[in-house]
């Protein structure tokens, strides 16, 4: 991914043909070996790291003037600091494997037009003392830089989480296996934010078809053409996401008893059923296993009178650390039809801050989140705006 | 266990001096008006307030949520078990939280 990266972008092609040792690597844009005089007059060499602003995978105007750097901090000849770059010196980890020492501000007026303007123009700076101490002194190496192991998940570079220099905190939630089973409203607005972060695989379970009343609770727009072929729930999303990233494995089946060992060896499960038997065998074979899930549930009523509606988002989480409260938040009951507050309200808006709230609980348990309280169950009501938190460990 | 209708003289504060009845309270359960004369609700008082064909059994569990109760815990959640002081005004939210 990162050649063709550098192969598209005129900017980063013409480093590399300059000799500049180019390498994008974790969303970044890296010049290794740059020669610099560090504080005791000797020759070091150190690596120039930027952001990354892309489009479609082809470099744009750099989003910022600021230039990271791994190693000491650059030298005049006499070993004292270059001031006129001189920003910030400390710990700055960038990704899990870019870990970066100081950062330098060097704007023109009319900022960088490009990366090839950005980095060069730092280099000459931090190069300049050590090129005159030694005439063999170069950062046009031309050697050229192995394509780094490719194993990330997505099509394209995540570069939102560069630009916010939060690289190695999304690592946290790089688990190597998620479920969500069922994928109706709250499901599909989970899978569209679960597809974001760099889990590596995302199953899907659902045996129902995308329906016209599905579209208007799912995320996107699904076109009437892709109604009318009828596509299976997890067939319509998995081919959705696809267009972003790998790793969303479909499965047409409700999960029940003949096929609840497929849960087995699940790093996080999100259920996103309706309640009922299969919710029971699911959750007991979860905790059998010591296998940490979500339930998310949603509850929408109707006021005939004033003809308004009122709900309750429940997201209930359990860990190897809290279980036994679960018994007494989540009903396995079936749906009872009859009773006119048993109508199948949903609305979109509901299902998404179901499902947000529910990945956000998942991004504490991995530590993305600062969790002060560790709650293994939330409500928010919608009528007095109440925001509960409870069962903690 | 309490029922939701049925006064409470025994509560604390009632100091039995020939004082009128007390005054049911008003609470919201579910959007709507109700009253109660009971100083505290049980999980199932709230539940029968809330739904007149409430069933209790194993497998069924109503979320329960309220706002602008007593000082010492004036919001929170219900759980079978639990009971919660009554105070005018106060807000109940009962509903079985089972739609995907």
């Amino acid at each position: 991914m990162s050649r063709a990266l550098i192969s598209r972008s005129p900017d980063l092609l013409r480093l590399q043909n300059d000799g500049y040792e180019v390498d994008v690597r974790s969303g970044h844009l890296l010049v290794h070996s740059v020669p610099y005089v560090n504080a005791r007059g000797e020759i070091a060499l150190g690596c120039a790291v930027s952001e990354l602003t892309l489009a479609g995978d082809v470099t744009s105007r750099p989003g910022s003037h600021i230039v990271m750097f791994v190693g000491e901090h650059p030298c005049n000849r006499d070993g004292s600091e270059i001031l006129q770059i001189k920003h910030q010196s400390h710990t700055m980890a960038l990704a899990a494997d870019l870990v970066a020492q100081h950062s330098f501000s060097n704007k023109p007026p009319q900022g960088y037009a490009d990366y090839y303007e950005k980095m060069t123009r730092y280099i000459e700076i931090i190069s300049a003392p050590a090129m005159s101490l030694r005439t063999d002194v170069t950062p046009r190496t031309y050697k050229v830089i192995e394509a780094a192991a490719d194993d990330g998940v997505f099509n394209y570079v995540d570069t939102a989480s560069t630009r916010a220099g939060i690289g190695a905190i999304t690592a946290k939630l790089a688990m190597r296996r998620v479920a969500i089973v069922g994928l109706g409203g709250t499901g599909s607005f989970l899978l569209d934010l679960l597809a974001k972060t760099p889990v590596q695989e995302i199953h899907l379970y659902d045996g129902d078809l995308f329906l016209q009343h599905n579209a208007f609770r799912a995320p996107g727009a699904a076109s009437i053409e892709e109604l009318r072929d009828r596509p299976s729930k997890v067939a319509y999303h998995r081919a959705n996401y696809a267009q972003m990233r790998r790793g969303i494995h479909a499965h047409r089946e409700y999960i029940g008893e003949d096929n609840v060992s497929q849960l087995q060896g699940f790093d996080f499960v999100f259920l996103c059923m309706d309640t009922g038997p299969a919710k029971k065998l699911i959750i007991d074979a979860l905790h059998a296993a010591n296998t940490p899930f979500i339930d998310t549930g949603l509850g929408v009523q109707m006021l005939e009178d004033s003809l308004e509606l009122w709900a309750i988002c429940r997201v209930t989480t359990s860990t190897p650390a809290k279980q036994d409260h679960v018994a007494r938040r989540i009903s396995f009951a079936v749906p009872d039809e009859d009773g006119d507050y048993e109508r199948n309200i949903q609305i979109a808006d509901l299902n998404a801050l179901t499902a947000a709230y529910a990945v956000i609980r998942w991004k504490k348990f991995c530590g993305f989140y600062q969790d002060l309280e560790h709650e293994h169950d939330s409500t928010y009501s919608t009528n007095c705006n109440l925001l509960t938190g409870d069962d903690v460990p | 266990m309490q029922h939701a209708a049925t006064p409470d003289r025994d509560e604390p504060g009632h100091d039995g001096k020939g004082d009128p009845p007390a005054k049911p309270t008003k609470i919201i359960v579910n959007g709507r008006q109700k009253e109660t004369s009971a100083k505290e609700l049980s999980f199932q008082d709230v539940v029968r307030l809330a739904f007149d064909d409430a069933v209790f059994n194993e497998v069924t569990i109503y979320t329960i949520t309220f706002k602008r109760g007593h000082g010492d815990k004036p919001e929170g959640t219900l759980v079978e078990g639990e009971t919660v002081k009554v105070k005018e005004g106060m807000i109940f939210n009962v509903a079985r939280t089972d739609k995907s």
